[in-house]
């Protein structure tokens, strides 16, 4: 028996065909999918932010009764008990870690008492506390002096976890009879840092 | 003649049957690759406002009644 060149050449698409039949069915069947795995990716860089969500306190209008030194001005506290005019009650700010990582965090102010408020012995004070328990690591929970620069490290660290990632920023003022007069704003300018 | 007819048919299936095979085989890529940037923004500043007005001048007189001077 003699096998011609076409008769060669139809053996090896038959045996082709059968091949890829075979590879076809095992895909559909599964039959081979013992060793068969699948690869997720995912790269997820380090994000520090920071973000005021309350970031105004406006205490309004008002001044120093008569016969005062001066008016003590704070959030969370009853604003006509004030020594003063003013009224309702403020809400502290509130400063939210919203990267993903544990961030040092620092406060400070574009002035100190003194030039904010002017007068004899004015206070711009500050007082940070946990909004969410444990959010703050060593959180001192009392008032201090806002200062200008760098500021004062105030959480090391606040964290990034959802559930404890939020702290209030108490303000208290002490405006003296003798203060400036009219609009006074000051910025607080929070800062955070992380170890890359 | 009749060979070389059945040949080029069996080429030609041969041909489909083993793109078709290859092709499934690429389209069986189980493979997600995600990549997630992380947002840099920061807006860390708040505002503490106050407006101080003046305060009144006390009208010491109007307690003082009238010849109770010494």
């Amino acid at each position: 028996m003699k096998f011609s060149k076409e008769d060669a050449i139809s053996y090896v698409a038959v045996l082709v065909i059968v091949v890829s039949l075979a590879s076809i069915g095992i895909q559909f069947t599964g039959y081979a999918t013992t060793d068969d795995s699948a690869t997720v990716n995912v790269t997820i860089t380090t994000s520090a932010a920071i973000n005021f969500t309350v970031d105004l306190v406006d205490f309004g209008t008002g001044s120093v009764n008569n016969g005062s030194a001066g008016a003590t001005l704070a959030t969370g506290a009853n604003l006509s008990e004030a020594d003063g005019t003013w009224t309702g009650t403020k809400s502290a700010l509130t400063l939210e870690n919203i990267g993903n990582v544990n961030v040092t965090l620092n406060l400070s102010a574009n002035a100190a008492a003194q030039a904010y408020l002017g007068g004899t012995d004015p206070l711009f004070q500050y007082k940070v506390t946990d909004n969410e328990t444990d959010a703050c690591g060593g959180v001192a929970g009392t008032y201090a002096n806002f200062t200008t620069g760098d500021g004062v490290l105030v959480c090391s660290p606040l964290d990034f976890d959802n559930d404890r990632d939020k702290i209030n920023i108490d303000i208290k003022l002490y405006i003296p009879s003798d203060s400036n007069v009219g609009t006074q704003t000051a910025t607080i300018t929070a800062t955070g840092t992380y170890d890359a | 003649m009749e060979s070389k007819k059945k040949m080029t048919i069996l080429i030609v299936i041969a041909l489909i049957i083993v793109i078709t095979a290859i092709s499934l085989r690429v389209l069986d890529s189980n493979e997600v690759p995600t990549s997630i940037e992380g947002d840099q923004t920061n807006d860390g500043s708040g505002e503490v406002g106050v407006t101080i007005i003046q305060s009144g001048v006390e009208d010491k007189l109007a307690n003082n009644p009238e010849g109770s001077s010494a």
